[in-house]
């Protein structure tokens, strides 16, 4: 009997490790190497062309071998995301469904082949402008509807949810998905974070074997933001300008470590209500005039306010919430509405992955002076056309700052 | 010539309310049977059946291979399986609480959700959503918070009535303090949240079957098993209690002991169920009301029967939810709430008329 057990443990171990093994590592030692990768080349080619009796292995894993050779130094790769969960893959990913439409941005600025894409949430095929060759993919629904049924039918290797938002939620996408396929992997990602922009583009890069695409793209991103960077660094704290960011909510500020928070201090500015301890406050009209800001940013796109973006090229609704701010009563005793300085800017630049192009505007209008030569602009089309491979005329169509 | 026409009469009504259990018994396993091939893996009906006996018979069955392309046993067991059964265990313990409520308060407005029961249970949804704080963490962080506060509104409740005499009216005035004050904390917290996390709140409070998994069915089907037959079996307590403190009295019923315990058990239903689905509405309000107009008051039937009823229509109302927009699930809790507002309002107007 205990020998019965420790042979169905044994062979237990034995299917486990079969399916943890890396394909075609013909003396299973957890490394591809180029012989064992040419020996498994031969032997499917004599077994399929000239009718060998090796046992060869299937094109299938042919492919996977390679991709493992070529992409991760044949061997296991282990991966962190952002939410500190680790996994290990001895095969590629090959289809991918995403609840974050964010990630999936990134991913195609990192060059993903839209193919290997089988589901994507609800909000990507709402906007067929930005996302045009996703759209008839599936509909997974949201993080907080999702749609199991599609999102298992259609087999994804893995699937990417948020790391910091919509954390219950994508817990329960992860453990229902789970329990209806158990071979899915699941990897969280912001795509929107300054703090982990960066490592998220090169973990992205590694996994998905689209290293040089993820270099490529760091290069242009570590530019524009890099620029900004340079510059404010040399601008002392007590010389920096007070900022009072807005978003599509009237009188909905950025506290302590909020995104904007962070984005405001990226450009260099300084934000008003960046010690107020609740991440995104509500605050009392008399406070934004008593603390007398030098340049007021106002974010539209969403709530009351959505309008702009991609989709808009009507740029009245921006004029329109320009001037209900400088209406606003007392206002216009603040410093930055008598000097002009109420900027409107759309979340699509600022929000999401594009967050270092809302920056680099933040830091034109926060020191017009010191960056003569930034584009925003040039810096957007060149991210659309290069990395989005969008054909998309900025210079046509599209809302997303105002004064321009 | 009196006691044979009772007789008569009390079988005429005996066997109407076995033919309405009957019934409503036949109607659930028929609505199962459909709720098992609904969904969006366009699954067809045999398809649907095939993946049940391929999962309780994985050797005898030769599965076809578009079925193994769109991993249909995974889907059937992993998914529609637990949410179909989830939904009749959420709907019968609802009903029954709603009904348990509904006779020991002896008002016909009480409910987990006029209670404040239901939105204390939101309130520590909101708390773990949006401020990330909760007795459990990981997965059990919403479902822990939401059961504690469901609990703690219970004892809320039950503690305050009791220093004013443990009489119903007190209980409901609690009930509907706490409601406000509960609703008043969570609109604080999505005023205060970002908009992702507003969001989440607003989706857990609409109420779905969407986060059922076998563990949860399993949780709620003990919690049913253990807290049901009980208060089935003390039903002519109810009886006694819902004629009147008095009479529940003279009757040899300890009035205050079983107000409690009944209290108390409904209240561990509802919450171990509201904490895994969110606020589904109506249900422990409508389904007793439905029950009574058809069969009477008489709790010895009126529980298991309520119960059935209020399966029926959160199995039929999650049915609906999922049909209703093709590729999209609306949340149960919507649709009950649809089914539960035109009736609240016919009570309404009735009693108006009356």
């Amino acid at each position: 009997m205990t020998r019965r057990l420790i042979l169905l443990a044994c062979s237990l171990c034995l299917l486990a490790g079969m399916a943890m093994a890396i394909p075609c590592d013909g003396d299973g030692d957890g490394t591809l190497t180029s012989s064992e990768l040419a020996a498994a080349i031969l032997d499917s080619l004599d077994a399929r062309q000239m009718g060998g009796a090796v046992e060869a292995p299937s094109p299938g894993d042919l492919r996977d071998a390679a991709f493992i050779y070529e992409h991760w130094d044949g061997r296991a790769l282990t991966i962190t995301d952002t939410s500190g969960q680790t996994t290990t893959l001895t095969r590629p990913i090959r289809r991918i469904a995403l609840f974050n439409s964010d990630s999936l941005e990134m991913l195609r600025s990192i060059g993903i082949e839209p193919d290997r894409i089988v589901g994507v949430s609800k909000y990507v095929l709402e906007d067929p402008i930005f996302y045009p060759e996703y759209q008839g993919k599936a509909n997974l629904g949201s993080v907080w509807s999702p749609d199991y049924e599609q999102a298992a039918g259609i087999r994804p290797d893995a699937v990417f949810l948020y790391a910091s938002i919509s954390q219950s939620s994508c817990d329960e996408i992860e453990d229902t998905l789970s329990a209806i396929d158990p071979d899915i992997r699941f990897f969280r990602f912001d795509s929107f974070r300054p703090t982990v922009y960066a490592d998220e583009v090169r973990t992205l890069g590694l996994l998905l074997g689209k290293r040089e695409g993820a270099d490529r793209f760091l290069a242009f991103y570590g530019d524009a933001i890099g620029s900004v960077a340079g510059v404010v660094d040399t601008i002392p704290v007590n010389d920096r300008i007070p900022v009072y960011l807005e978003n599509w909510n009237d009188y909905k500020s950025a506290g302590k470590g909020s995104g904007y928070d962070e984005k405001i201090e990226l450009a260099g500015g300084m934000n008003i209500f960046g010690d107020n301890p609740v991440e995104y406050p509500v605050i009392d009209p008399e406070a934004v005039i008593s603390k007398n800001p030098g340049v007021i940013v106002k974010i539209v796109g969403a709530g009351e306010t959505t309008f702009g973006g991609y989709g808009d090229d009507d740029i009245s609704s921006f004029e329109r919430v320009h001037r209900a701010i400088s209406d606003r009563p007392v206002w216009n005793q603040m410093k930055a509405i008598r000097d002009g300085r109420v900027h409107i800017i759309h979340t699509d630049v600022i929000g999401g992955p594009e967050y270092f192009i809302g920056t680099a505007y933040f830091a034109k209008w926060f020191y017009p002076d010191r960056f003569p030569d930034l584009d925003p602009r040039a810096v957007h089309r060149q991210y659309l056309e290069e990395f989005q491979r969008l054909d998309y005329d900025l210079d046509e169509h599209g809302t997303f700052v105002y004064p321009a | 010539m009196m006691a044979e026409t009772g007789k008569q009469e009390y079988t005429r009504l005996t066997e109407k309310r076995v033919l309405f259990i009957v019934g409503l018994i036949l109607i659930l396993i028929a609505l199962a049977g459909v709720a098992v091939t609904l969904g969006s893996a366009n699954l067809s009906v045999a398809d649907s059946y095939l993946a049940i006996l391929a999962g309780l018979f994985p050797d005898a069955v030769d599965l076809p291979d578009r079925m193994i392309e769109s991993n249909a046993v995974g889907i059937v067991w992993g998914w529609r399986l637990h949410r179909v059964l989830f939904g009749i265990a959420a709907g019968f313990g609802l009903a029954i609480a709603g009904t348990v409520m509904q006779g020991v308060l002896r008002n016909p407005l009480a409910s987990p959700f006029t209670l404040g029961i239901a939105s204390a249970a939101s309130c520590g949804a909101s708390i773990a959503i949006v401020l990330g704080a909760g007795i459990l963490s990981g997965s059990l962080l919403v479902i822990g918070n939401a059961f504690l506060f469901a609990m703690l509104a219970a004892a809320a409740i039950y503690g305050m009535a009791r220093l004013r005499g443990m009489g119903s009216e007190a209980m409901i005035l609690a009930g509907i303090a706490l409601m406000y004050l509960f609703s008043a904390i969570t609109s604080l917290l999505q005023y205060l949240g970002t908009a992702a996390k507003v969001q989440e709140v607003v989706f857990w409070m609409f109420g779905s079957l969407d986060k059922s998994s076998w563990p949860k069915l399993g949780i709620v089907a003990i919690v049913i098993v253990a807290v049901i037959p009980p208060l089935l079996w003390r039903a002519w307590d109810l009886n006694a209690l819902a004629e009147g403190d008095e009479v529940a009295a003279s009757l040899g019923v300890p009035v205050e002991r079983s107000m409690a315990g009944f209290m108390l058990a409904a209240s561990l239903v509802t919450a171990v169920i509201i904490c895994f689905t969110g606020t589904i509405g109506f249900i422990g309000l409508v389904a007793p009301h439905i029950t009574r107009m058809a069969i009477g008051t008489d709790h010895r039937t009126l529980l298991p029967a309520s119960g059935l009823v209020g399966a029926v229509l959160l199995l039929g109302a999650d049915c609906l939810a999922r049909t209703l927009i093709p590729g999209a699930i609306i949340p149960v809790g919507i649709m009950t709430a649809f089914l539960g507002i035109p009736f609240f309002l016919y009570l309404f107007m009735r009693g108006r008329d009356a």
